[in-house]
Parts: C-alpha cells; sequence; structure tokens
C-alpha cells in the first residue's frame, strides 16, 4: 500500500497533532507505511466464525449505588491548571465560534 | 544491606538492627551515588521517605505491622502520586503534579513501605528499550551503554543496581518482563483484573497492567500481595478470593507439566540465549517437572494484533492531553485549533505520536473492521491457543526476549526493529494471562531470562516454580560488579 | 411540485440521578463553575469509569414503557472528538449495541388524529459541560459542572411529516419521561433537549432527500418554528435546482433562521469502538421484573380511569393527564373532598387553577396553593357554605394571601345567605321597592326576572344562595 504525506497529515489532523510544515519528518511516513504493512499481515489469517474479543476476562460491568461521593474539589482541581488558565473557576480555551 | 532480601530487612527492623530511617537513608545515598550513571529517577522524593520512614518506625513498635512495614520502595512514574510530580516519562505531564494517589499506591502507602522516588520509563510506557523517555534513556547496571529494556526500564535497572529492594512496573506488551529480563532481576504482570488500574495512567486499558519488580520470586510475591486486590473504582477490576502467594511458594513442584511453545524456540531466538535457557529447563527436570512440547499456532500473530489494539486504546486515552486542564500548553495559542495541535506535538515524543496515528487509523472508518476488529479476532485465538495449551500443561515456559539487552541507539531508528523485542511478551497480554520473567544465566556478560506463563490467576503458581528454581540456582542474587 | 416534510427526532433526556453516570459527583443544576467536576469527570490522568445503577434502572422504565426490547447486553462505545466541553477527548455513549431497542410513542394530534410514532431506540450516555462564550479576555470558558451527567439519547424513526406533528410527539414524549420520573423535564436548565432531523421530498417519492440535522431546540415553540423555516430553505434551494447539504445546522430564534454549526462543519469521524474501561452491560429477567413492578400508571392508563372512576369526560381526562403533576394534583385533592365532588374538582382546576397559572405564567408544580387548601374551599361550595361565585372571589384571595378558605370566609363575612326567611325578607323588600317593574314582568316581560335577581344579590351583597333566590323569586312575582 502506498501511504503519502497527505494521509499522514489527514491523520494528524484527527489527532490534532500539528504535522509542522517547515520541519516535516518525512521518516514518519515511511515508518507509518512500514508498521502498516507488519500490521496488515492479519488480512491473511481466515477468522470466519471467530468472535472479536475486546476483553480478556469475561466479566460484566458492576455498577454503583446512585449516591453523591465525590465533594467540591474545584480548588485542588485548578491549582494544575497550565499557565494560570482558569478565571472565576472556568477554564479558559480561545474563543469558540459556534 | 542492598541485597537483603525483604523478610532479611523487615527481620532487622524487628531485632532493631536498624530502623525505617536508617534504611531509607541508605538507599537514598546509593540513589545519590550510583543513579547519575543509570539515570533510572525522575524525582527522588527525600524528605516525603524520610517522614514515611519516621511512621513506620513508629508502626514497627506496635503489633500493627506486615512484612512490609518499613521497607523501602520504588513506584513507575507512570503512577499518580498525590502531590508528587507524576510525568509518565514524557514532557506532557512535566509539570503535573498528581492531585490524587493511585489505588496500588494507596495501598502499598498502607502496608507501610517507603517512597524512594518514582522511576523513569517509556514516554507513556510505549517503548521496549526505555529510550523514549522526555528525561533521557536510562542505562543498563550490566553494561552502561546497553539499554535496560522498557517501558519500566526505570524500574529494572534501579533494582538491579539494588538501589531499592522492590519497585512497582506496568506491563502492557511485556514492559515488566523484558526490563527484567535485560536487567537480570524479576518482573511479573498479573492476571488482567488482579491488580487495580485506578490512578495507573493509561496507555492501552485492555491490555495495561500493574506488577511487582524485585530480585526474587519471595519478595515478588509479598509485593504482589499488597498490590493485588478487588477495586471498585475500577470497572475491570476482578472480585477473586485473595489467595496467600508467599504461603505457595514451598510447594515441590514434582509432577508438575510444562509446556515449551515450540514456535518460541524459533529462528527468531537467539541460540546461546535458547542455550541457556535449555539448561534451566534441565533445573526444573531435576525438581521432578515433566516437559512436554506444545504448540501456540497463532503466536506470530500477537506482534501485530498488539500493535493494532494497544495504538487504537492509546489514541483514545491520550486525546484528553490537550493543554487545557493540567498537563503541557503552548505559549499564546492563536485559536482552539492550535492550542490542541501545538500543545501536543510539543508534549509528546516521537513514538507517542507514531502510535497515535496508527491508533487513528486502525480506527477510522472503512479500516475499523479490516484492523481493529480483525486484530480483535486474532487475539481470540491467540487465547484459544493458550486455553487448549493449559488443558495439557500447568505452566508454559519460555525464553522472554529473543536476545539479551542491545545497544544504546541501536534499534531505535526503525520502530518495527524495536517492536520485535516483545515477539514473546505480548500474546500474555492479549489474552490477559500472568507471567514473570526470571534470570537465568548470561549471555556474553548481559542477562537472561526466562519466562513463565500462568493460567488466568494463576500468580501464585508460577512464583511457585520460579522460587523453587531459586533455592536450587543463584542467578537471582548476581549483582553487577559495578553496584555491588 | 408538492413536497412532503420528513421529520426523525432526536431527544437527549437528562436523567434525575443524585449522581453522575461514571462518577460520584453531585449532578444539581446552578451550581458554581466546576465545583461538581471530580478529578473522573475532569479525565484527569489515570482515572476510570464506574456505572450508575439508577441511570440503567431508568433507561429500562423507559424501555419497559415504551413497549421496546430491553437490551439483555449492551455495551458503552467510545465517539471520539475534540472540543474544549468534552474533557478526555472523547464522549462514553452506546453505539453499537443500546440499552433500549425498538417502542413506540402514541400521539395525539392537536387536530383530533392519532399517529404512533415508532422509535430505533434509546441509549445510554454522558453529558458534556458547557462553554460560555461571554468574552473573558477573548477567551471562552469552560464549566464542566455538566459533564458526566447522565444522558438517554432517545431516537425516533423518520416518521413525522409536519411541525405539528413533530411537536405532538416531544410534547408526549415529554410528558412520559416526567410520568416515569427519570427526567424532571426543565426545557430551560437543558434537560431536555431535541435535534430534529429534516429533510423534504417529492410527495409519492420513496427515496428520502438529504436531510439537515438542527441541534439544541430547548422549546416546543422553537422546534415548530425551526422546523418551518428549514422545510421552506430547503424547499427553496430544491425548486431552485440546488442541493440541499447534509449538515448540521443551529436554529437562532432571535432572527428565527437556521444557520450551519461552524464547528461541525467538517464530516467527524468518530472513530467509535467499545470502551476498554467498562464491561458488556448484562439486564436479567429479575431486574426487568423488578423495574416493571415500579412503573407508574403511564398517561393513557390513568386518562381511562379517570373517566370511569370520577366520570368525567374524554376532554376533561385528557387534559388532567396531560401531565403527572396535574394528575397528582387534582387526585390529592380529592382526598379532602367527598367523592361526589369529582367532577366539581375537575372544573375549578381546568377552570380557575388553569386560568391562574396561565396569567402568571407558571406550572402546576410552582402553584402557591395546596391541594388541601383546594380541597377545603370545594367542600365550601358543595356544603353551600358559598356559592360558586363567591367561591371564585375566595380563590383569588387564596392565590394572593395563601390562606385557608376557612379563614378567608370568616375574616370576608363571605358565608351565603341560605336562610329562606331572610331571603323571603329581602326578596318583600325588592318586590315593595320596584312596583314598576313588577307590574311590568307580570304583564309578560320575563326578561325582567334577571333584574330582581340583581337586586336581590345586590341588597344580600352577593351572599343569598342563587338557588333560592330563583325559586323563592319565582314563587313570590307569580
Amino acid at each position: 500500500m502506498s501511504f503519502t504525506q497527505d494521509d499522514v497529515k489527514k491523520l494528524a489532523h484527527l489527532a490534532r497533532l500539528a504535522l509542522d510544515e517547515k520541519s516535516f519528518d518525512h521518516s514518519i511516513v515511511e515508518d507509518i507505511s512500514n508498521i502498516l504493512q507488519m500490521i496488515g499481515q492479519i488480512s491473511e489469517i481466515n477468522t470466519t466464525d471467530v468472535q472479536p474479543m475486546a476483553h480478556s476476562q469475561a466479566a460484566h460491568q458492576r455498577c454503583r449505588p446512585d449516591e453523591i461521593t465525590e465533594p467540591n474539589v474545584r480548588d485542588v482541581m485548578q491549582s494544575i491548571v497550565p499557565n494560570n488558565a482558569v478565571v472565576a473557576g472556568l477554564y479558559l480555551v480561545p474563543k469558540v465560534v459556534e | 544491606m542492598h541485597t537483603k532480601s525483604i523478610s532479611e530487612l523487615a527481620a532487622g527492623l524487628r531485632s532493631k538492627q536498624f530502623s525505617s530511617v536508617e534504611l531509607t537513608k541508605f538507599f537514598l545515598e546509593r540513589i545519590k551515588k550510583f543513579d547519575p550513571k543509570l539515570n533510572s529517577l525522575i524525582t527522588v522524593t527525600n524528605d516525603q521517605a524520610l517522614v514515611a520512614a519516621e511512621t513506620a518506625d513508629k508502626i514497627l513498635n506496635t503489633s500493627n505491622t506486615n512484612l512490609l512495614t518499613g521497607i523501602p520502595m520504588l513506584h513507575k512514574d507512570i503512577f499518580c502520586t498525590a502531590g508528587i510530580k507524576t510525568s509518565c516519562g514524557s514532557k506532557m505531564l512535566d509539570n503535573f503534579i498528581s492531585p490524587y494517589d493511585a489505588t496500588v499506591v494507596t495501598k502499598l502507602k498502607q502496608a507501610g513501605t517507603v517512597m524512594l522516588g518514582k522511576t523513569n520509563m517509556d514516554e507513556f510506557a510505549m517503548g521496549s528499550s526505555n529510550e523514549n523517555s522526555f528525561y533521557g534513556p536510562v542505562k543498563n547496571p550490566w553494561d552502561t551503554s546497553c539499554v535496560p529494556g522498557g517501558s519500566s526500564g526505570g524500574s529494572a535497572a534501579a533494582i538491579a543496581a539494588r538501589l531499592a529492594p522492590i519497585a512497582t512496573g506496568t506491563d502492557t506488551g511485556g514492559s515488566t518482563r523484558q526490563p527484567a529480563a535485560f536487567c537480570g532481576i524479576m518482573g511479573m504482570k498479573p492476571t488482567y483484573g488482579l491488580v487495580s488500574r485506578f490512578g495507573m495512567i493509561a496507555y492501552a486499558s485492555s491490555l495495561d497492567q500493574g506488577g511487582p519488580m524485585a530480585t526474587s520470586a519471595a519478595d515478588c510475591a509479598i509485593l504482589l500481595q499488597a498490590m493485588a486486590g478487588f477495586d471498585p473504582k475500577d470497572s475491570t477490576s476482578i472480585d477473586k478470593p485473595e489467595i496467600n502467594y508467599t504461603q505457595a511458594l514451598t510447594t515441590s513442584i514434582k509432577n508438575l507439566k510444562i509446556g515449551l511453545p515450540q514456535e518460541f524456540f524459533n529462528a527468531s531466538l537467539n541460540p546461546a540465549v535458547a542455550s541457556v535457557i535449555n539448561n534451566a529447563i534441565k533445573e526444573l527436570e531435576k525438581l521432578g517437572a515433566i516437559i512436554k512440547t506444545i504448540s501456540l499456532p497463532n503466536s506470530h500473530l500477537s506482534i501485530p494484533a498488539y500493535y493494532i489494539i494497544a495504538p487504537a486504546e492509546c489514541s483514545s486515552n491520550l486525546a484528553r492531553y490537550d493543554g487545557v486542564r493540567f498537563g503541557h500548553r503552548c505559549k499564546e495559542p492563536l485559536d482552539l485549533e492550535d492550542l490542541y495541535k501545538r500543545s501536543r506535538d510539543e508534549g509528546f515524543g516521537a513514538e507517542v505520536k507514531r502510535r497515535i496515528l496508527i491508533g487513528t487509523y486502525v480506527l477510522s472508518s472503512g479500516y475499523y473492521d479490516a484492523y481493529y476488529i480483525k486484530a480483535q479476532k486474532i487475539r481470540n485465538l491467540i487465547t484459544s491457543d493458550f486455553t487448549k495449551a493449559f488443558n495439557e500443561v500447568d505452566v508454559i515456559i519460555g525464553p522472554t526476549t529473543p536476545d539479551v539487552a542491545f545497544k544504546i541507539g541501536q534499534k531505535n531508528t526503525n520502530p518495527l526493529d524495536m517492536y520485535l523485542n516483545d515477539i514473546y511478551t505480548t500474546s500474555l497480554n492479549l489474552a490477559g494471562l500472568p507471567g514473570l520473567s526470571l534470570p537465568v544465566g548470561f549471555v556474553n556478560n548481559m542477562p537472561v531470562g526466562m519466562q513463565i506463563i500462568g493460567n488466568s490467576f494463576q500468580e501464585a503458581k508460577i512464583l511457585n516454580v520460579a522460587h523453587q528454581f531459586q533455592q536450587i540456582t543463584n542467578w537471582h542474587q548476581q549483582v553487577p560488579t559495578e553496584f555491588a | 411540485m408538492q413536497w412532503e416534510t420528513v421529520i426523525g427526532l432526536e431527544v437527549h433526556v437528562q436523567l434525575k440521578t443524585k449522581s453522575k453516570i461514571f462518577s460520584g459527583a453531585a449532578t444539581a443544576y446552578g451550581a458554581e463553575p466546576n465545583t461538581q467536576a471530580c478529578a473522573i469527570d475532569l479525565g484527569l490522568p489515570g482515572v476510570l469509569p464506574v456505572l450508575n445503577l439508577e441511570a440503567v434502572r431508568m433507561a429500562t422504565k423507559f424501555g419497559l414503557a415504551i413497549g421496546a426490547t430491553v437490551a439483555k447486553r449492551s455495551v458503552f462505545d467510545r465517539k471520539n472528538y475534540f472540543y474544549p466541553d468534552l474533557p478526555k477527548g472523547y464522549q462514553i455513549s452506546q453505539f453499537t449495541l443500546p440499552i433500549v431497542l425498538g417502542g413506540s410513542i402514541f400521539v395525539e394530534l392537536e387536530n383530533g388524529t392519532n399517529k404512533t410514532v415508532m422509535l430505533t431506540r434509546a441509549h445510554l450516555e454522558e453529558n458534556a459541560g458547557k462553554s460560555l462564550h461571554e468574552d473573558i479576555a477573548g477567551m471562552s470558558g469552560i464549566d464542566l459542572n455538566r459533564a458526566g451527567t447522565p444522558l438517554l439519547e432517545i431516537v425516533s424513526e423518520p416518521e413525522m411529516r409536519s411541525a405539528a406533528e413533530a411537536v405532538a410527539y416531544l410534547k408526549t414524549l415529554h410528558s412520559l419521561v416526567k410520568y416515569l420520573d427519570i427526567c424532571d423535564g426543565n426545557m430551560q436548565e437543558g434537560s431536555f433537549r431535541c435535534d430534529a432531523n429534516i429533510s423534504v421530498r417529492p410527495l409519492g417519492q420513496s427515496k428520502f432527500g438529504t436531510r439537515a440535522e438542527i441541534k439544541n431546540v430547548n422549546s416546543f415553540k422553537f422546534v415548530e418554528k425551526a422546523i418551518n423555516y428549514e422545510v421552506e430553505r430547503q424547499i427553496a434551494i430544491l425548486e431552485s435546482g440546488g442541493t440541499v447539504a447534509q449538515e448540521t445546522r443551529l436554529y437562532d430564534s432571535e432572527k428565527n433562521v437556521t444557520r450551519t454549526m461552524r464547528s461541525k462543519e467538517e464530516a467527524n469521524d468518530y472513530r467509535y469502538f467499545p470502551d476498554p474501561d467498562l464491561m458488556p452491560v448484562e439486564i436479567t429477567d429479575d431486574f426487568i421484573q423488578q423495574v416493571k413492578q415500579t412503573l407508574p400508571e403511564l398517561p393513557l392508563a390513568k386518562r381511562e380511569r379517570f373517566i370511569k372512576q370520577f366520570s368525567l369526560s374524554d376532554y376533561e381526562a385528557k387534559v388532567l393527564t396531560s401531565s403527572i403533576a396535574l394528575a397528582n394534583f387534582y387526585e390529592t385533592v380529592l382526598q379532602t373532598v367527598k367523592p361526589e365532588n369529582a367532577k366539581l374538582t375537575a372544573n375549578w382546576i381546568l377552570g380557575e387553577v388553569s386560568a391562574a397559572l396561565n396569567k402568571n405564567d407558571l406550572d402546576i408544580e410552582q402553584i402557591a396553593i395546596t391541594p388541601l387548601q383546594l380541597g377545603k374551599l370545594i367542600l365550601r361550595i358543595a356544603d353551600n357554605t358559598i356559592s360558586g361565585k363567591i367561591a371564585k372571589t375566595v380563590f383569588e384571595i387564596m392565590w394572593e394571601s395563601k390562606q385557608d378558605p376557612d379563614t378567608i370566609i370568616e375574616q370576608q363575612g363571605l358565608k351565603q345567605v341560605t336562610d329562606s326567611g331572610a331571603i323571603e325578607q329581602i326578596i318583600d323588600t325588592v318586590i315593595a321597592n320596584n312596583p314598576t317593574q313588577v307590574q311590568e314582568y307580570k304583564s309578560g316581560k320575563q326578561q325582567l326576572f334577571g333584574f330582581f335577581v340583581g337586586q336581590v344579590m345586590k341588597a344580600s351583597h352577593g351572599k343569598a344562595n342563587p338557588e333560592q333566590v330563583n325559586s323563592l323569586l319565582k314563587g313570590k312575582l307569580a
């Protein structure tokens, strides 16, 4: 399969990773191509009638009772906000336009 | 003192040969002296350690103690420790002071251990050589021009150099076992669900497990006992009756059926390593174990399946690192997209980015069935292989790695080269089975590790085999000269 | 060209659990920003979700109420995308195997026709936080209190054919979730949010047209307007030869238009996959039986009972059962009055009480008069202490003062006069004072009877019992 720079850029956008235009490391295209080729070998395996296995333990979800167990922890949580990007208890991000 | 077992240290503490404070200072001195050569620690918690040691000494005067009271230890920097930097080996969390303790950390605190610091690791647990750390590579104490293995390279190197008697590690594709093998110590991955993942920073949720790293099976058993147990905060935690791993160590392994997978003894395995493994197996035969050749026909598929499932889960688990609520945030973001893209690009290293991209790809529309779902079916096949094998044998044994530790820089130009290190270890994570590595000899003066694999929740049995082996051999007591 | 409108509705119902769906943080509305957001809600490194049993129970209750299949096994999936109000960078939802499948809702339209709307599915998911766009130094502020509150997303088949049908469906669904006590239905607070998928096609064509999604409309009135605008917009595009873009739009209530939602312009690949931190949800037959026991009497069943038990008309019963709060209020009042007063009580609630609520823009839940107080008022009408007309006055005073009817009747001296002798005396006086009118009445002007009644009522300050006035007057004027 031919995996191109464009393909990498589309993935990078979905994953919100800036791949710098100027210093674009072309080896990443090759690395990913090689990895995809390696993992692609599974396509040759016959898995008809095999169920996908999401968990190694066959258990079901345990539920918890509907109780309030967490207090207000805003001060502690907001003490670790990077670059102090918090005002009046709100996390700050560049303006979002709907 | 640095070569004493937990039991010996515990006895010394109780007979007042030394106090926990003295013991702690002793290891902190060793860290100060030796770690510059190894770079195995990201954070040393001098002050907190001494406070914890003082508390332990008070408790040692009461009857409210257990074997781990006052024993110094290290935590892999993937476990959240309240009030203490938890970096996960990454620039992304270089500024992260965790507001809470992981369940494993809480349990070990309650057991009275004294944390000396947080160990270096491959960034976000992705790597097999500890060369992917933001804090620089860790060196193998047996040859500092070699890698210690990864991702728990810091814990492995520190234990091998006897900077602490025990440490925690985590294992997603072999990350406690492989560095244990490279460093000549013991590392274990418990059954999936035995050890709580709450507070253990997630890489691949359905594969990650925290496990003990120590110099002997006896010490691994004690540490595992304290780490294991049902946690209601972890939906994947399994509620099972408690087993006494220490008690089970002394069972005879006469007539124990040991399976050797023919696929593990193939061309990928360095013949010198194969020879060491075979010698170790002969020792087990001396103890009365019965050796049988078995087949795990789909084991070669574990690498591709792993490198689909793990990146997929990680691409989603790492989406929370966006510079908003914690972690690295880029300066003066122009807009929201810029905030995300630059913070993440600056915060993550190359291997993490590669795996995020691969993971994004295999989950994306049009590829999900062919890659992710298919990989989960392969996972089923691999698991079935083990289920069938365990109908014939009690434990499965083989090499932990295809070769001994390689040189720093030797394999990090082509990611695929690095991935092939995990050839014997990843299948256990996919199947959720317990496994450990113990040192069984040397090749070119570098340690060789042998892997013992058990069926679900058979940690006691595999520790038992390791312990019995260690009763008649002394590979586990070897210390690299420089740190002896 | 004749066009047919096709509407499918997705309603996000916020379940009224005390704690969040995957964490133990509180869910109460209106708290200071980020004071109800724990480590799990914030998506801190290392945290893990654990499912709230009550959310499962409420979803199961809903499924049973609409005759749907409650899945014995359902799975939580991650919906992956980046947005500031989504701390983990993914939303935990259910994609492939939802907890509820199928089901239907019987809708009565205002024009008197009925329609059974089939539902596709309903699934559990976590709510996102809120972005506040007020200018805080050119930034947006994120409040994650709402992040992690439980939602039940209810999806209908695209079976509505007009804005009216859509609104009728929504009102019925709204009433139902309140009946089931799984949602407080507060649309201003965002507890019940509608997304409408709208497309048009030439009448008779079976193939669906391209649909646009109008997101997050939070009032029935706006849903109607948004749909009407959007239908016209799409028809205009198609009639001029263009194509409708498949996109997400927002309804602007100030300008009464829909417009493209910027952030969703690019088609998002959500990369759904089962959440590895959660195990499949298994629901046993036992659990379903337990939940079935807790199902309340549903609106239609209650309506039938009201008709039979209280001899109400279809219309009266329908209105009284349109909301569980109103139905409960009615039946609570009935606990105070006598069984034969059921119809009178119904009239009062549908009449005076509703009018007062409407005038003050209140819902029955907010009424200050208690059912006991209203019941006492009705007892006083029934036992002739006051007339129906005086009762209206008492009611008005009750509304303002919150006092008990007996207190008001005492203080205002409003007891009606029922002593025939006293009434006769008043009648005699009126007759004596109005000889001309008496003459005219007796010689044929029957309509003057009202004049005499008025005079008697005036002389008695409105307190004479009207029925007695009528019969005694007739007698005296004969």
